[in-house]
């Protein structure tokens, strides 16, 4: 074909370029309503409701179990009266002749307590007493309703033996030898703990949720609706359309990840204000200083970059939406094992895999929770996660590169 | 493709016939740089495809088979898309885009989202991406295919128009009384192999058929035969 001519323009930069199809992507993105809304408004909406409305049902301060007492013992007031008295159990006396086990079984009540005619009889003659306690082990609210009687059982059964010392005239302290004490060097609560070992688990499952379909709709989308053809006839580079798409995937799953963190905030402020006595100890809140949080912010972007690296890949391979959306479905699950890894690898091993991707970013997400890292730490595993990252994104330039598996031909 | 040679005068519109699966597209999308030959050598505007493709992207303008609209979009938002990856500044891109959308007749619909439109306004959208940094060759494949009579005239109207204002047209169409209405030269391909190449005249003194649909008929079956 002959030369007809020659067009130049003095026009915007290959980083002018990348900023336009950054902006068609996120653009395009956010005005498909079913993105708006299973991207942040039902994440708002579905996760401070979907955390806090089974604890509602479980909260016996809320929801109070139905506790049925058949007291057989006119004179053993003091264990049923420590039963009604406790605002987390609604007692009702029952009248004999009924069939408990039928109670039980049929919901009428969450726990039936039996307390035998010759209870009293039996703590003055210093026997044993037994207290029949008939539960529905499939029943959330029945298992709490046992666990808080038998705390009441455990405390009523100290004070009767303490009155047996003091009537010896025996130091009730002889039933505790040994006290502990303890130490907690890190000053990290149980609880604390497992907030944080939930947020590297959180933060990096919703990075890749997130950005699974904005993944799969940019690339297999793209080729389903064939307006990559047209794209590819644009004077840009397919690293700078890669790379824009990329950027434009990373924004929209940091925004995903934005409003189910909100969602999260929202649903955990919420449960810590209905349901704290839930949490057995004191909750006290994990303090985290700038420093941490940035940190866990630079790792949590980088866990991102990594994961949505790898979604775009993969999808590049698929033809269609549904099916990118089948392969991000097996790989999310794959990602959830170094997630779940976080939550029990013991400390020591965690710091030698601070250089393995995706697992290095979520160990220094959790120890920057606890404040338990050092820069030498922070250093090593960016330059480890730089490293992977470039691999990952010359890997997908390459497979976006390949007419055969944009074309199939 | 096999081995497929053929120029392009400039200045005209040369149409690129063959059956379905000839080949039509591929080699659409490689003299357009969007797929790159295993083989071969191909230079369009006096650029090497393999060597200079950004050069050619910048001075081509391409109607895909299919228009590869984005349909959440609307037609202003789509050429400005477009018109900044071609290096346009935006008062440039608008200026353009008032010309087009009322040399296409869809002053109305420019802020409407593209998904709502019917196909023939989705092809006059993608004919406007084409020439809005105004080219100097335009590739379009089988741009009257699927729609209705007024709809096609208008589009045929259109490559007229780019031809007599000194554009290379190189179109890709199996409509016979469409290549011969607005083709100066035609190119007839087959399994990826181009059987014949010339003006119409040219075909017809070699064929001995007097339209351009027996010149066809002939060159295909003569090349089954062979």
């Amino acid at each position: 074909m002959k030369r007809t001519g020659m067009m130049v323009r003095i026009g915007l930069s290959a980083k002018s370029r990348l900023a336009v199809i950054v902006w068609r992507e996120v653009l395009d993105a956010l005005r498909d309503r079913r993105t708006l809304i299973t991207a942040a408004i039902l994440p708002m909406l579905l996760i401070p409701v979907s955390i806090n409305l089974p604890m509602f049902f479980i909260s016996p301060r809320r929801n109070p179990p139905d506790i049925g007492v058949l007291q057989l013992d006119a004179g053993a007031g003091g264990f049923a009266a420590l039963m009604k008295g406790m605002e987390e159990l609604r007692v009702t006396d029952l009248d004999q002749g009924q069939n408990l086990t039928r109670l039980v079984e049929t919901n009428e009540y969450d726990v039936v307590v039996v307390i035998p005619s010759n209870f009293t009889e039996l703590i003055r003659d210093e026997r044993k007493a037994v207290i029949q306690i008939i539960y529905d082990g499939s029943n959330p609210r029945s298992s709490t309703g046992v666990n808080l009687i038998q705390g009441l059982e455990r405390a009523y059964a100290q004070r009767i033996v303490e009155e047996r010392m003091k009537e010896r005239k025996i130091d009730p302290e002889l039933l505790h030898p040994i006290e502990v004490n303890t130490l907690n060097v890190k000053g990290i609560s149980q609880a604390q703990a497992t907030v944080g070992m939930l947020i590297p688990y959180f933060i990096g499952l919703l990075s890749v949720l997130a950005g699974a379909s904005f993944a799969s709709d940019t690339t297999a989308g793209e080729k389903e609706r064939k307006t990559l053809e047209a794209f590819l006839t644009m004077p840009v580079t397919r690293l700078q359309i890669l790379l824009g798409k990329y950027l434009g995937v990373v924004i929209l799953s940091l925004i995903g990840v934005f409003f189910q963190l909100v969602g999260m905030s929202v649903g955990m402020s919420v449960y810590l204000t209905l349901f704290s006595e839930l949490l057995g100890e004191t909750a006290q809140p994990l303090h985290i200083d700038f420093t941490n949080f940035s940190v866990i912010a630079l790792f949590s972007l980088i866990l991102s970059m990594t994961g949505n690296a790898i979604l775009m890949t993969v999808c590049t391979f698929a033809k269609s939406f549904k099916e990118a959306q089948q392969y991000t479905s097996a790989l999310i699950t794959g990602f959830i094992i170094p997630m779940m890894l976080i939550m029990y690898l013991p400390p020591a091993l965690m710091s030698r895999m601070l250089l393995l991707p995706v697992l290095g970013p979520l160990i220094m997400i959790r120890n920057a929770v606890f404040n338990i890292y050092t820069p030498t730490q922070t250093l090593l595993c960016l330059l480890s996660s730089i490293v992977y990252l470039s691999v990952l994104l010359f890997v997908a330039h390459k497979t976006f590169s390949s007419d055969k598996i944009l074309f199939k031909v | 493709m096999d081995h497929i040679a053929f120029e392009v005068s400039e200045r005209i519109v040369f149409g690129l016939l063959g059956p379905n699966g000839a080949g039509k597209t591929t080699t659409l999308r490689m003299l357009s740089t969007v797929l790159k030959p295993t083989e071969g050598k191909a230079t369009v505007l006096g650029y090497d495809i393999l060597e200079k493709p950004l050069r050619i992207r910048e001075s081509i303008g391409v109607l895909p088979e299919d228009t590869g609209l984005y349909d959440r979009l609307t037609p202003v938002e789509t050429l400005i898309f477009y018109g900044k990856l071609h290096g346009m500044d935006r008062s440039e891109i608008m200026g353009r885009i008032d010309e087009l959308l009322s040399m296409m007749g869809l002053e109305a619909k420019r802020n409407d989202k593209i998904g709502t439109f019917s196909k023939g306004m989705k092809q006059k959208v993608a004919l406007m991406r084409a020439i809005l940094h105004r080219p100097d060759l335009l590739f379009l494949d089988e741009p009257t295919a699927g729609l209705d009579v007024m709809s096609a005239r208008d589009i045929r109207d259109f490559i007229a128009r780019q031809a007599a204002a000194g554009k290379t047209v190189v179109i890709s169409t199996h409509n016979m009384w469409e290549a011969q209405k607005l083709c100066q030269e035609v190119g007839v391909i087959n399994k990826g192999k181009m059987v014949s190449a010339g003006t119409i005249k040219d075909l017809e003194r070699l064929t001995h058929e007097e339209t351009l649909e027996d010149i066809f008929v002939h060159l295909i079956k003569g090349e089954v035969a062979g």
